[in-house]
C-alpha cells in the first residue's frame, strides 16, 4: 500500500501557493474584516472605515475614515478619525503578538453625527451579547458599574422643586381664609361668649339683690310712719312721752334705712368692681385675638423647598451620573483589555464562549498587544456638533499594552488644546504595574460657551441665552475604590426668559433672572455597595431664598386676609360685648343710685321729723322750765311777799 | 443537509467496495481528529493536508468528521475538564505552556483554550483505537454482515423501489 498520494502533492502545493497569493492580494480586505469584527466586539457598535491599506514592504497599515459608533447613542460616533497610520513589527506577529512602536491619529473627533445608525444587526448583537454573557460578570469593574447605575437610579428624582413650587401655588390659590377661621376653635370668641354670659349673670344677680332690698316698701313704710306722726305735737308736757315714742319709732326706721343704705352702698361697690373698666376687658379680648391670629398663622406656612442639595441633584444629577457612567465604562474597558493582576500570577484566565482562555505571562517577552506611542491630533468640533469655534487639540497616548506587568510601564494620556482662550485638556493614567491598579481620567475645560455643555432639559432651568462654563473633573478608580469629582462653574449667565401667563413659570423666571453664576460641586466615592454621593450648588440657597422672598409677599397677603377675616368675625362680637357690658353696668348703677336716692330721702325726712320733735320737746321743756321758773318765782315772790309784805 | 446525505451515501458505497480497509480506517481516524476538535483551528489545516497527501480515503475522512463532530459536541465538557487540568491545575506544566505561548506559530493553534487542548488530547488518544477499531469493523462487515444486510426485509423492500434503483446506480 502506497503511503503518500504523490498525485495530490503537487496540486496541494499549487493550491497552497494560490491560497497564499490570494491571501496576500486580499490581505487588506481580510485584515479589515478582522479589525472591524474585533472593534465591534469591543465597542458593541458599528465600526466603519473608508479604506484599509497595508504595505508588506514596511509592514505598515493605514486606515482612513475610521468611525466607531456610540452604543449609547447610535446616531453619533464615539470617535471619528480621519487617518490612522502605524508600522507593525512583523516578527512578533508570528507569535500572535501585535507590537506597534508608533501610531499617528489625525483629526480625531468625538460625538459627531452619523449618517446611518451605528446599531449592530440583531444577529451580530446577539452573538456578541452571548459571548459577553459567558465572560466574567462578577468582575470588580462590572460590579462597580452596576452599583453606580443603581445609585443613580435611586438618587435622581423628578424635580422636587417644581413640584413644591406647584404645591405652593396650588396652596395659595386654594387658600380660604374664611374656612380656616371658621373651622378654628377661637379662644377670643369663646372668651367673649363667656364674658357675655358672665355679665348677664352678674346683672341678674345684682338686680335681684337690689330688688330684694325692697327699698320702695321701706319708703312706703317711712311715709306711713311720717303720716302717722303728722298730727303729733308737743303742746304739753304730757305730749312729750308720745313724741319721744315717735322719735324712737323714727330712730328704729332710720336704723333700718341705714342698713339698707349700707347694703346698697356695698352693692354699688361690688357692681363697680365686678363690672370692671371695659378697657381692661378689651385688652383681655385683644390678647386672645392675637393668640388666635398666631395660631392661624402657623397653619399658613411655606412648604420646604427640599433637602439641602435637592435642587442641585435634580438639575444636574442625571448629567453627573451619565458622565460617571460613561467614564466608568472606559475604565471598565481598560481593566478588561489591560487586566490588572498580582505580581506572582503566572497565568490569567478569561472565560470564553467555549471553555477558558489561559494567558501565560513571561516577563522577558512582549505582551499580546502593545503600542509604545500614539500621537493624537483632533478638534472639539465635528459633523453635527453645534460648536462655533472648535478647539484644536493634540497630545500623546503612551505605553498602551495588554499586560502592563510584562511591559513594565503604565499607560498615560495627555491631550490639550488652547484656542482663543478656550482650553480643553484631558489627561489619564492607567497604572496596572503594581498590585493595586490605578485608573484616572481627568478633564479640564475653560471658557467654553454654554451651548456646548448639553445640559438635559428640565422644567426648572430656563434655556441659556448666553454664558460660559468651566469644568474641572477627575475620575479615579484605585483598586476597587471609586472617587469621582466634578467642579462645574457656569458664569456670565443670561437666561432666555419667555413671557408667560403661567403663575408658576413667572415665579421661576423671577428666580432665575437674578442668577448670573452657577457653581456645582459633585462627588461620588466609595466601594461597590457602599457608594456615597455629594452634590452641592449655590443654586440651592439662592433659589430657597428667592422662593421665600417671592412667596413671602404672597404669604403676607394671606396673613392679612386671615387677620381681616378674624377681625371681621371677632370685632363685631367684641363691640357687642362692650356695649352690653357698659349698658348693664350703667343700668345697675342707675338703679343703685335711684335706690340710694330714695333711702336718702327717707332718711332725710325721718331725721327732719325727729329733729323737729326733738326741738319741740326741747322747746316745751324750756317753756315748761321757764314756766316753772316763773311759777316758782311767783310762788317765791308770793311767799316772800307774804313773808315780807310788798 | 444534502451534503450530509451525500457523505453517508459515499461511505455506504465504500463499505461495499474493494477499497483497502486501512485506507478507509486511516481517513476515518484523521477525520475524527477534525470532528472532535473545534473546526477553525490551525492543526486542522495540517490534518486536511495529511488527508489529501496521505493515501487515505477522503470520503471516510469526511464521514469520520461528521460522526465525531456529533460526538465532539457531547464531549466538550470533558474536553474542558481535561484542558483545565492540564493548563491550570497541573502547575508543573506551566513553564512548558508559557514557553509554547510565547513561541512563533504555536499560539495560533489556540492550545491555551481549555476546550481546544482537551479535545486535541482526546482526539490524539482516540486516534489509534479508532484507526484499528474501524479497520477491524470494515473487515468484519465485509466478511460477515454484508450478505445478511442485503437480505434484510427493509433492504428487499428498498430494492424493489426506485430508491434501490438509485442505490444500484450509485453502486455502479
Amino acid at each position: 500500500m502506497k503511503l503518500i498520494r504523490w498525485k495530490a502533492v503537487i496540486p496541494i502545493l499549487v493550491l497552497t501557493i494560490i491560497f497564499v497569493v490570494f491571501g496576500i492580494f486580499l490581505r487588506d480586505r481580510i485584515l479589515k474584516g478582522i479589525v472591524i469584527s474585533t472593534g465591534e466586539s469591543i465597542f458593541e457598535a458599528k465600526v466603519e472605515m473608508e479604506s484599509f491599506k497595508t504595505s508588506l514592504k514596511d509592514s505598515s497599515i493605514e486606515i482612513k475614515g475610521l468611525q466607531i459608533a456610540d452604543k449609547s447613542d447610535v446616531w453619533k460616533n464615539l470617535v471619528h478619525i480621519d487617518r490612522l497610520a502605524f508600522d507593525i513589527r512583523l516578527l512578533p506577529l508570528f507569535s500572535k503578538k501585535v507590537a506597534i512602536d508608533e501610531m499617528a491619529l489625525e483629526n480625531l473627533r468625538w460625538q459627531t453625527k452619523r449618517a446611518t445608525s451605528g446599531k449592530l444587526p440583531p444577529k451580530k448583537e446577539k452573538k456578541i451579547n452571548k459571548k459577553k454573557e459567558k465572560e466574567k460578570k462578577d468582575s470588580f469593574a462590572s460590579k462597580l458599574f452596576e452599583s453606580v447605575k443603581k445609585k443613580a437610579a435611586s438618587e435622581i428624582e423628578a424635580l422636587p422643586v417644581t413640584q413644591n413650587l406647584q404645591n405652593i401655588e396650588d396652596n395659595i390659590k386654594s387658600f380660604d381664609a374664611k374656612k380656616l377661621v371658621s373651622s378654628e376653635n377661637l379662644q377670643s370668641r369663646q372668651r367673649i361668649e363667656d364674658l357675655t354670659k358672665g355679665s348677664e349673670d352678674k346683672y341678674n344677680k345684682y338686680k335681684g339683690e337690689i330688688n330684694s332690698l325692697n327699698v320702695e316698701k321701706q319708703a312706703a313704710d317711712t311715709k306711713v310712719l311720717i303720716d302717722d306722726l303728722k298730727g303729733l305735737k308737743v303742746e304739753t308736757i304730757a305730749d312729750i312721752p308720745k313724741v319721744q315714742d315717735a322719735i324712737s319709732r323714727i330712730s328704729t326706721q332710720k336704723k333700718s334705712i341705714d342698713a339698707t343704705v349700707s347694703r346698697v352702698t356695698d352693692l354699688q361697690k361690688e357692681i363697680s368692681t365686678q363690672f370692671a373698666d371695659t378697657k381692661q376687658l378689651a385688652l383681655e379680648v385683644d390678647d386672645l385675638i392675637k393668640a388666635d391670629y398666631n395660631n392661624l398663622l402657623s397653619k399658613v406656612k411655606i412648604p420646604g423647598v427640599g433637602e439641602e442639595g435637592g435642587i442641585a441633584k435634580a438639575l444636574f444629577g442625571k448629567m453627573w451620573y451619565d458622565r460617571v457612567d460613561k467614564v466608568l465604562h472606559y475604565i471598565q474597558l481598560a481593566r478588561k483589555y489591560m487586566p490588572p493582576r498580582k505580581e506572582k500570577e503566572e497565568k490569567t484566565m478569561y472565560p470564553r464562549a467555549k471553555g477558558v482562555d489561559v494567558v501565560f505571562h513571561k516577563k522577558e517577552k512582549l505582551p499580546g498587544f502593545s503600542i509604545q506611542k500614539i500621537s493624537l491630533s483632533g478638534t472639539t468640533g465635528g459633523e453635527g456638533k453645534d460648536v462655533k469655534d472648535p478647539v484644536t487639540v493634540a497630545g500623546l497616548l503612551s505605553h498602551l499594552s495588554s499586560d502592563q506587568k510584562v511591559y513594565g510601564k503604565p499607560t498615560g494620556l495627555d491631550m490639550k488644546g488652547d484656542t482663543a482662550g478656550r482650553i480643553y485638556k484631558i489627561d489619564g493614567l492607567f497604572d496596572h504595574t503594581s498590585d493595586i491598579p490605578l485608573d484616572m481620567i481627568g478633564l479640564g475645560i475653560k471658557n467654553f460657551p454654554i451651548g456646548e455643555l448639553n445640559l438635559p432639559q428640565n422644567d426648572l432651568l430656563p434655556k441659556f441665552k448666553r454664558g460660559g462654563y468651566d469644568v474641572d473633573s477627575k475620575f479615579t478608580v484605585r483598586g476597587d475604590e471609586l472617587d469621582c469629582m466634578l467642579l462645574l462653574t457656569i458664569k456670565d449667565i443670561i437666561f432666555e426668559i419667555e413671557e408667560t401667563s403661567n403663575e408658576l413659570k413667572k415665579v421661576i423666571n423671577e428666580i432665575f433672572e437674578s442668577i448670573s453664576t452657577i457653581e456645582l460641586r459633585a462627588r461620588l466615592y466609595g466601594t461597590d455597595g457602599n457608594l456615597k454621593t455629594e452634590i452641592d450648588s449655590n443654586l440651592d440657597n439662592i433659589i430657597s431664598d428667592k422662593i421665600k422672598s417671592i412667596y413671602g409677599r404672597k404669604i403676607k397677603e394671606l396673613e392679612a386676609k386671615v387677620k381681616a377675616e378674624l377681625n371681621a368675625r371677632i370685632n363685631q362680637e367684641k363691640e357687642k360685648l362692650m356695649v352690653e357690658y357698659n349698658k348693664r353696668k350703667e343700668e345697675l348703677m342707675a338703679i343703685v343710685k335711684e335706690k340710694l336716692g330714695i333711702v336718702d330721702e327717707q332718711k332725710k325726712a325721718l331725721t327732719a321729723k325727729a329733729d323737729e320733735y326733738k326741738k319741740e320737746i326741747d322747746n316745751r321743756k324750756s317753756a315748761e322750765q321757764e314756766k316753772a321758773k316763773e311759777e316758782i318765782k311767783k310762788g317765791v315772790e308770793g311767799e316772800l311777799k307774804k313773808l315780807f309784805g310788798n | 443537509m444534502f451534503w450530509i446525505i451525500k457523505i453517508i451515501k459515499k461511505f455506504i458505497k465504500l463499505l461495499h467496495s474493494n477499497v483497502n480497509p486501512t485506507e478507509i480506517a486511516g481517513g476515518f481516524a484523521l477525520g475524527s481528529i477534525i470532528g472532535l476538535t473545534p473546526l477553525f483551528a490551525l492543526h486542522n489545516i495540517l490534518i486536511f493536508f495529511l488527508i489529501i497527501v496521505l493515501n487515505v480515503n477522503i470520503g471516510a475522512a469526511f464521514f469520520g468528521m461528521l460522526i465525531f463532530a456529533i460526538v465532539g459536541a457531547c464531549t466538550d465538557p470533558i474536553a474542558h475538564w481535561i484542558g483545565y487540568y492540564l493548563l491550570v491545575t497541573a502547575g508543573s506544566l506551566t513553564p512548558i505552556w508559557s514557553s509554547l505561548y510565547n513561541m512563533p506559530i504555536v499560539p495560533f493553534t489556540k492550545f491555551n483554550n481549555t476546550v481546544m487542548l482537551g479535545s486535541m488530547v482526546i482526539s490524539l488518544v482516540l486516534f489509534v483505537p479508532i484507526l484499528l477499531g474501524f479497520k477491524k469493523f470494515i473487515i468484519f462487515y465485509r466478511k460477515s454482515l454484508q450478505e445478511k444486510v442485503l437480505k434484510w426485509k427493509v433492504v428487499t423492500i428498498i430494492k424493489s423501489t426506485g430508491i434501490f434503483k438509485l442505490y444500484i446506480r450509485f453502486r455502479e
